[in-house]
């Protein structure tokens, strides 16, 4: 990632050029996306709040200090507000058909199980490291600008959690077995 | 199961998983961001500039995406008619085998993301439409699926074309240091160059069997028949434990924001005592915020070599064929999760998309010779 780009880009949509949102979405949509799937574990709830997220931090951009982490600004907000929407959620009682959603074909926002179980094995951070690198396509580098972290550290947390997912599945087959 | 095939399972699943592209657009929309901008100038790499209509462009890229497919498979098809005694190809026109070093791999980026670029600039080309059916089309029944693989077809005729893509140094030019021909057959036999000038900036160097290796990264510009365009690039190796990873990419830009970028995936790894090396490559054009991938592949199915173009879900695979004494290129796999199959005959000023229910599609075919090249030339 481009720090220095994305600050300029990010000065330049506080001062109301819109076309700087492309390329600040561009980078850092998918980081945002993971720490809120990883929350809510499903696709079109996550999808609203990578929407409410952006909208909520670019009205406020004020609020954010340049040369912070613009990355980790907003995946504090999604946390936020996908932490609040789980909470909300499990305070709401779900209808027969929201509970039971798989018997009548709302599949569409559905997972596919290895990401199910991802989010079910994985720590938090290596669940986002692991998406960035074998999911978006980011080289470890990336995500190590990206998340602040040592390149090393990256390499580690992605091997670790292949590591788990691979044990986990290997488990589930020979008991299915 | 090795962390290979977990990467694998993850790598097929991410279009189920991966945010709708389309959420930038409504973010806009909420946030009351003029999603048009509409005509606007374009800054070219040279410091000239050019007219461009964003949503013409939006539109156009997927009909250009289709006419490259088109274009690629009339280009292949005369060149086929013509070779019909060619044994079919063998593992020697894998065309990645020869990239092996920073200078391969420009001139590899430059020849392909120059060939798309090439197609782009025919995106406006009149496509006729000759369904001699109605649209029962099950292969068509989208239109700019169809456009989509079209923005491909030159990149194809360039990976199952004969002969190497070859490089030569020029000098530099435009106030760049460095300069490179790249140049290629396409379906026709006709060759297809263009002129790479750049500077270099070195990261890193070593030896390799006795061999000086050298790790740079590049910026300048590529000049192809119909514009120039600013490029960057990064070769670049790095090695941690048992893992080594590349970072190697080339990008060709078509306006301040958008552009075409090809990035090869190549990986060694190992496990459980042996190495393995997978090498494919990753085509990105982005434009409008909207970013589209396609991975490119070679597969040699029963003793043929055929190029496999992966994106959002569907999968095509191109095969150089002979039918009936005619070169075409065969197409099959699966587009929108229907099978597909279609055969491209490349013909002088178009290419004919033939389906499988006898219903033909077509788009003019641009030609971009070795002449277009020489003109530009001269005008440096």
């Amino acid at each position: 990632m481009n720090t220095e780009k994305l600050e300029r880009k990010i000065a330049e949509l506080a001062q109301g050029d819109g076309s700087a949102f492309d390329y600040i979405y561009g980078q850092t949509n998918r980081s945002v996306y993971f720490a809120v799937l990883y929350i809510v574990k499903d696709k079109m709830y996550a999808e609203d709040i990578l929407q409410e997220t952006y909208v909520r931090a670019i009205k406020n951009l004020s609020q954010y200090r340049r040369g912070s982490n613009f990355a980790g600004w907003l995946i504090a907000i999604g946390r936020s507000i996908a932490l609040n929407h789980v909470k909300r959620a499990s305070r709401e009682v779900p209808t027969d058909f929201d509970a039971q959603a798989y018997r009548y074909g709302e599949t569409h926002t559905e997972l596919p199980f290895i990401f199910d179980v991802a989010a079910k094995v994985l720590e938090q951070d290596e669940y986002e490291i692991l998406m960035l690198c074998q999911v978006a396509g980011y080289k470890r580098r990336e995500v190590a600008d990206m998340l602040e972290m040592p390149i090393g550290t990256v390499t580690w947390k992605n091997n670790r959690a292949l590591e788990k997912l691979r044990q986990y599945l290997e488990k589930e087959g020979a008991n299915e077995g | 199961m090795k962390d290979k095939d977990i990467k694998k399972l993850l790598s097929e699943q991410s279009r189920r998983v991966l945010p709708d592209a389309k959420l930038a657009e409504n973010i806009k929309a909420e946030l009351g961001i003029a999603a048009e901008r509409g005509e606007e100038r374009l800054a070219l790499a040279n410091g000239g500039e050019a007219a461009s209509s964003r949503r013409k462009h939006i539109v156009v890229a997927a009909i250009c995406g289709l006419c490259a497919l088109v274009l690629a498979l009339c280009i292949a098809l005369p060149l086929l008619l013509r070779r019909s005694a060619l044994p079919p190809l063998s593992l020697d026109g894998n065309k990645f085998a020869d990239i092996r070093d920073a200078d391969s791999f420009y001139a590899y980026g430059a020849a392909s993301v120059g060939s798309m670029l090439s197609s782009r600039g025919g995106q406006s080309a009149q496509a006729a439409y000759a369904f001699s059916a109605t649209d029962a089309l099950a292969e068509v029944r989208a239109a700019a699926d169809m456009e989509k693989v079209n923005g491909y077809m030159a990149l194809v005729e360039s990976l199952l074309g004969q002969g190497d893509i070859t490089s030569a140094s020029t000098d530099g030019a435009m106030d760049y240091e460095y300069g490179m021909t790249v140049s290629y057959t396409d379906f026709l036999g006709d060759t297809v160059q263009y002129v790479m000038y750049y500077d270099r900036q070195l990261i890193n160097s070593g030896y390799d069997e006795g061999e000086k290796q050298e790790n740079y990264s590049i910026s300048g510009v590529l000049v192809t028949d119909d514009g120039q365009y600013a490029v960057s690039g990064t070769y670049e190796t790095e090695t941690e434990d048992d893992e080594s990873e590349s970072e190697l990419w080339f990008r060709a830009y078509f306006s301040d924001e958008d552009y075409i970028e090809v990035r090869q995936e190549h990986e060694n790894e190992s496990e459980d005592g042996a190495t393995e090396v997978e090498k494919k490559f990753t085509y990105t054009v982005r434009e409008g915020g909207a970013v589209e991938r396609t991975v490119v592949e070679y597969e040699l199915e029963q003793d043929e070599l055929e190029v496999k173009l992966s994106s959002d879900g569907d999968e095509l695979t191109f095969r150089s064929d002979a039918r009936g004494g005619e070169n075409v290129i065969a197409v099959r796999g699966r587009m929108q999760g229907s099978s597909v199959s279609f055969t491209v005959h490349v013909l002088q000023g178009k290419y004919r998309y033939e389906f499988s229910d006898g219903t033909t599609q077509e788009f003019d075919r641009r030609v971009r010779a070795e002449g277009a090249k020489a003109d530009l030339k001269r005008a440096y």
